[in-house]
């Protein structure tokens, strides 16, 4: 948000989003919600009165704790569940999937009617946006869905939903109160411009690279910090570029924090550049796909951009890859690879490790949850 | 989708239900519990109760298990806070239902002005505010989540509202 609102019931709102935005569970609640459930079966057997029955419940006490109970989610020390849901983009729908099962089918919206290019997700399972760009002119329109089960609502953004380019990137802050778009627009729908539309008043700012500027290309790759304020894109081959929107200024090649190349995994070794970058849901924590002349992976690390070290590698994508997407908690992640576009997903309770997943006949690009 | 919400909260009444069920709601509730009470390990307790609640009953609509859920998160803050304001009459703990630094490093000077005002009205109001104007529903939906009649959610909201500009532009 640039500036303040000044209404209160826009204010209002603007804080309680602010407010949960960084919200994460407990990574142990749903165990405590099986022992809480265990607890009062317990009670409710001991509160029916006789002996015989107190004594009873005493011993089923104590073969309920002295039994380890299998709990199927999460484990003991897992991180957060994965969403139910993902949404991605498949056969020109925006397309809801189950996370386990993605292979089974979707559940496709096009409110549009035009391609669907683009979508996001604002990681409570329920909020989505997508972007559909008009074959014939260079347009797009916005579609704001609220997915639940069966239920699905879809609703115009407030500044308007129809904007003059080819939307081909999407990003919704964590607290849903800001949509980052890139778009290409003009007279030839060629001049590249990253665009953030605040969704509570409609306002749209720009940021576009200067005339004259070499290798003037923005990746369709976005990411919110958990602030609201900071997002992070690609430029050119490798240029992570974390762009603070509450700064003055429009220049897509200006903002102080920058990854011109990252030799840190091998110090000695071959160059290394960034092919991807997101922040790592709520933790806030940035994380920068590196790959090394001579390997054939990207290496995910957290890297902080204002000492420019890198952390421990989180996972390894074989191949290339274009697209890192994370979950509000940050312990789970989809990757896509390039050329062959793969998916894949990482799970923190899997260590390194990523598997691919099974789409069936669906082919499934720009995953979001 | 083989998967559905709407399929897990189906079975909801015995152990399959819970994992999906848990998946659909827990942040969302956890959310609203925050901003009701304002405490981040209260709004944990309250939620994870409202579940462990919730499954040992069998609900005759499936489609209410949500509204049932979020109705006894609400119910139980407002105990929780009727309590806590209990016990500071004997004891004056203000910092027990302050958030924490770490939650509220991120939010802006005017946010926190307009969180601190939040917390000055009376639970009701508070919590008819939230439902209307973070789960943006309607004022029969707040009336339903409440246990209260349309007319007095409109006065809580109405009163809330009115007491929120009164702190946040007291020259107006």
């Amino acid at each position: 948000m640039t500036e303040p609102t000044t209404d209160v019931t826009d204010r209002l709102r603007d804080a309680l989003h602010a407010r949960t935005a960084t919200v994460v569970p407990d990574p142990r609640a749903y165990e405590r919600v099986v022992a809480r459930r265990t607890r009062r079966r317990l009670r409710a057997w001991t509160g029916a009165g006789t002996a015989v029955l107190a004594t009873a419940a005493v011993i089923a006490a104590v073969v309920l704790v002295a039994t380890p109970k299998p709990v199927t989610l999460p484990p003991a020390t897992s991180p957060a569940p994965a969403p139910a849901h993902f949404m991605a983009v498949t056969d020109g729908k925006a397309a809801v999937y189950d996370s386990d099962t993605p292979s089974t089918g979707y559940q496709g919206f096009n409110p549009a009617g035009d391609t669907v290019t683009a979508v996001t997700a604002q990681g409570d399972d329920f909020h989505f946006w997508s972007a559909a760009v008009s074959p014939k002119r260079c347009a797009s329109q916005f579609t704001a869905l609220e997915h639940e089960g069966p239920n699905t609502t879809a609703r115009d953004l407030k500044g308007g939903s129809h904007v003059a380019g080819k939307v081909s990137a999407l990003a919704v802050t964590l607290d849903g109160s800001r949509l980052a778009y890139v778009m290409t627009t003009g007279a030839t729908c060629a001049t590249t411009e990253l665009h953030v539309r605040d969704l509570r008043t409609g306002a749209d700012r720009a940021w576009r690279f200067r005339a004259g500027a070499t290798d003037a290309s923005l990746r369709p790759s976005l990411s919110w910090a958990p602030d609201a304020r900071r997002l992070v894109y690609l430029t050119g081959c490798c240029d992570v570029r974390v762009l603070d929107t509450t700064a003055p200024g429009d220049d897509l090649l200006a903002p102080p924090a920058r990854v011109d190349e990252i030799r840190d995994l091998h110090p000695e070794g071959p160059p290394c550049e960034a092919r991807a970058a997101a922040f790592r849901g709520a933790t806030g924590q940035l994380v920068v796909g590196v790959h090394c002349v001579g390997d054939a992976q990207v290496d995910v690390v957290p890297y902080d951009p204002e000492t420019g070290r890198l952390g421990k590698v989180l996972f390894t994508v074989p191949g290339d890859a274009t697209r890192l997407a994370f979950d509000r908690s940050g312990d789970h992640a989809f990757a896509e690879t390039s050329p062959a576009s793969v998916l894949l997903r990482w799970d923190r309770d899997r260590g390194a490790s990523v598997s691919p997943v099974e789409t069936g006949k669906y082919r499934v690009t720009d995953p979001v949850w | 989708m083989t998967t559905s919400v709407r399929e897990g909260v189906a079975v909801a009444g015995n152990d399959a239900a819970l994992p999906e069920l848990f998946h659909a709601h827990y942040r969302r509730l956890l959310a609203l519990a925050v901003l009701v009470t304002d405490d981040r390990a209260t709004a944990e307790d309250l939620v994870q109760e409202a579940f462990a609640r919730l499954h040992g009953r069998a609900l005759a609509d499936p489609d209410r298990a949500l509204a049932y859920l979020r109705s006894t998160v609400l119910n139980l803050s407002r105990s929780r806070l009727r309590r806590l304001r209990t016990a500071r009459k004997h004891e004056r703990t203000d910092d027990a239902v302050l958030p924490s630094a770490e939650e509220h490093v991120l939010l802006r000077a005017d946010q926190r002005e307009v969180l601190a005002a939040l917390w000055q009205l009376s639970p009701r109001q508070r919590q008819a505010l939230v439902l209307r104007y973070w789960e943006d529903m309607s004022e029969a939906q707040v009336a339903a989540a409440m246990g209260l009649s349309n007319g007095a959610v409109k006065s809580h909201t109405s009163r809330g509202m009115t007491a929120l500009r009164r702190i946040l532009e007291p020259t107006r």
